[in-house]
């Protein structure tokens, strides 16, 4: 069976002559999570707006390659279409409408996707929101923001939910809250999952595969326990102890970690 | 100085009024919130309503229906502001989303001469002051001279009030045109229709637009330079906060208290001041509350 997301080799400019994606190719198996990690920068977020056609708010477009979804080739399509066909994108920043009630924000979002949309669903994967209901959700805690913001995204009944930083910004406690909803909504709503993440050892815990993307190029992909067990992945994503020798490798990764901070 | 009869008139016209003004207003509001920019064309698409009214009402009333005249004329120009609120946004605010917001202020500049220029067309020989055909009924309440045009002032500024607040803050489509007004990129990721709902607004505001205006026409009568009032109702606008829908009442009623109260009180020293009192009025609320009276200060990230 070909993968429910598939994407070749893909180019992508912002305006004017803004090269970010450099030939980047990944494939999301139906019914499964893969994470695409790496630094700040890395293009992680562009890769996710580039399959959604968010990236075309930004005035940015995939000039090379493409992008096949359920057999379809979606590149530089409209957001609001690819969302039609159960592409949902959670945005990195807890992205939910700050000036309405939790309530209201499900409303307008429910709105959109008429008899299809069952509020229950949001409270079901989160249920602390539901004692939140009547407030505004610019007041919410970065948590519960979060889970407002993966609830709302729910309602579209995606097949392929792409989060970008679920964890960003958020106590370890919380990011562990966070993560059992959506291993929970993975498994119980059978929806495929690409998840972007700067937190590579909660991302790689529940993945099935990974990819690293730095500086707009894929430079390391495997399934996720073998990534786990890499020592590069263990020393700069995991922060683990110090891998060990030195040579070529610690001296080439060393450059790289001086780039990201 | 003052006795309590002609206060009482006062009163009851500067609730009109101030109706007016604020349903006027509503359309600045309406676009501000979903395009970030203030339609400059407004006060055309008002005069054009204005003057499709007339043009439709006489043109019923030498077919015999002089009696729904007025009726049918103000619905065709209900019609024609939809229409036109939604043209504009196809043809300007889409193409021009995501740049700055000078960008479209000046685009709705050229919409307006373009606007006008078309109710001049469209009113033809009847490009002069004139007033519509309103039935001769008055009633009287205390020293309170009620007549049609008042009725039709209240109904249909009132009325267009009460109409779109409701919309807005009681019905799905209204939470969801909030949310597309927020964060339109947000929207979209969510699946909502943020094109429709935004081409939508403006075809709400050009509607409560036309609206206004035949209320605002039924009062002042009919003129090729009644848009000029439609500037004052920014100022009702900009003091309850543009991107507040329901504010705008109060900041109608401000305007039109301050503007008609200015009008009697200093008319024999400063005359014709009522409308410079308006402004300074806007001035002094925005020295003190720089996005309106009920303008959001957006919650920042917690
Ligand atoms: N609209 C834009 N116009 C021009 N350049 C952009 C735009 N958006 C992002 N970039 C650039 O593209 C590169 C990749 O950004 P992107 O947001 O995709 O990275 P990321 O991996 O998501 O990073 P982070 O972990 O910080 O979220 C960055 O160098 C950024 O400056
Ligand atoms: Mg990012």
């Amino acid at each position: 069976m070909p993968p429910l997301l598939e994407v070749n080799n893909i180019e992508v400019v912002y305006h004017p002559y803004i090269l970010v994606l450099k030939g980047i190719s990944i494939s999301v198996p139906e019914k499964s999570i893969v994470a695409v990690l790496g630094p700040n920068g890395a293009g992680k977020t562009t890769l996710l707006k580039s399959i959604s056609g968010l990236v075309k708010l930004d005035r940015g477009r995939v000039t090379r390659g493409w992008i096949k979804y359920a057999g379809m080739r979606i590149e530089n399509r409209d957001p609001e279409d690819v969302s039609r066909l159960g592409v949902i994108y959670v945005a990195e920043g807890r992205r939910i409408f700050r000036e309405l009630t939790v309530e209201e924000n499900i409303e307008a979002v429910a709105y959109a996707w008429g008899v299809l949309a069952d509020p229950e669903l949001v409270y079901r994967y989160f249920p602390r929101l539901r004692a939140r209901r009547r407030s505004r959700a610019g007041y919410l805690s970065g948590g519960e923001q979060q889970m407002l913001a993966i609830g709302l995204a729910l309602l579209a009944k995606p097949r392929l939910l792409m989060l970008d930083e679920p964890s960003l910004g958020l106590a370890p406690k919380v990011v562990h809250e966070v993560y059992e909803g959506i291993k929970r909504l993975h498994e119980e709503e059978g929806v495929t999952i690409l998840l972007a993440e700067q937190n590579a050892r909660k991302a790689l815990e529940i993945a099935d595969y990974g990819y690293i993307i730095e500086n707009g190029k894929i430079v390391m992909e495997g399934p996720a326990e073998r990534l786990r067990e890499d020592k590069d992945v263990q020393e700069f994503y995991l922060g683990l102890k110090k891998a060990e020798g030195g040579g070529y490798r610690a001296a080439k990764w060393y450059r790289r970690k001086k780039r990201w901070v | 100085m003052v006795d309590s009869a002609a206060l009482a008139v006062i009163t009851f016209q500067s609730t009109v009024i101030g109706l007016v003004f604020a349903a006027l207003g509503l359309g600045f509001n309406i676009v501000y919130r979903v395009s970030k920019s203030i339609n400059l064309a407004h006060p055309a698409i008002v005069l054009l309503a204005v003057y499709v009214t007339l043009v439709a009402s006489s043109y019923l009333a030498s077919h015999g229906l002089a009696s729904l005249g007025f009726a049918l004329g103000t619905l065709v120009a209900a019609v024609v502001g939809f229409a036109t609120g939604v043209a504009m946004e196809i043809t300007i605010a889409r193409p021009l989303r995501g740049r700055p917001p000078v960008a479209l202020i000046a685009a709705t500049l050229g919409a307006y001469y373009i606007l006008k220029g078309v109710a001049k067309a469209v009113a033809r020989d009847m490009w002069t002051t004139a007033s519509y055909r309103l039935p001769g009924i008055s009633i009287s309440l205390g020293p309170v001279v009620v007549d049609a045009t008042d009725i039709a002032a209240i109904v249909l500024a009132g009325g267009t009030l009460a109409a779109l607040i409701v919309l807005h803050r009681f019905t799905r489509l209204g939470v969801a045109m909030r949310a597309v007004a927020e964060d339109p990129y947000g929207a979209s990721a969510y699946g909502l229709p943020v094109k429709t709902l935004t081409m939508l607004s403006w075809g709400l505001a050009g509607l409560a637009g036309a609206l206004a205006g035949v209320a605002l026409a039924s009062k002042t009568g009919v003129e090729p330079s009644i848009d000029l009032y439609v500037l004052e109702a920014l100022a009702a606008s900009l003091l309850a906060g543009l991107d507040s829908v329901a504010g705008i009442v109060v900041g109608g009623l401000a305007l039109g208290f301050v503007r008609q109260m200015s009008n009697y009180f200093l008319m024999s020293w400063l005359p014709g001041f009522g409308d410079a009192a308006a402004f300074i009025l806007m001035l002094l609320v925005l020295l003190v509350k720089p996005y309106g009276l009920f303008g959001t200060e957006r919650i920042e990230r917690v």
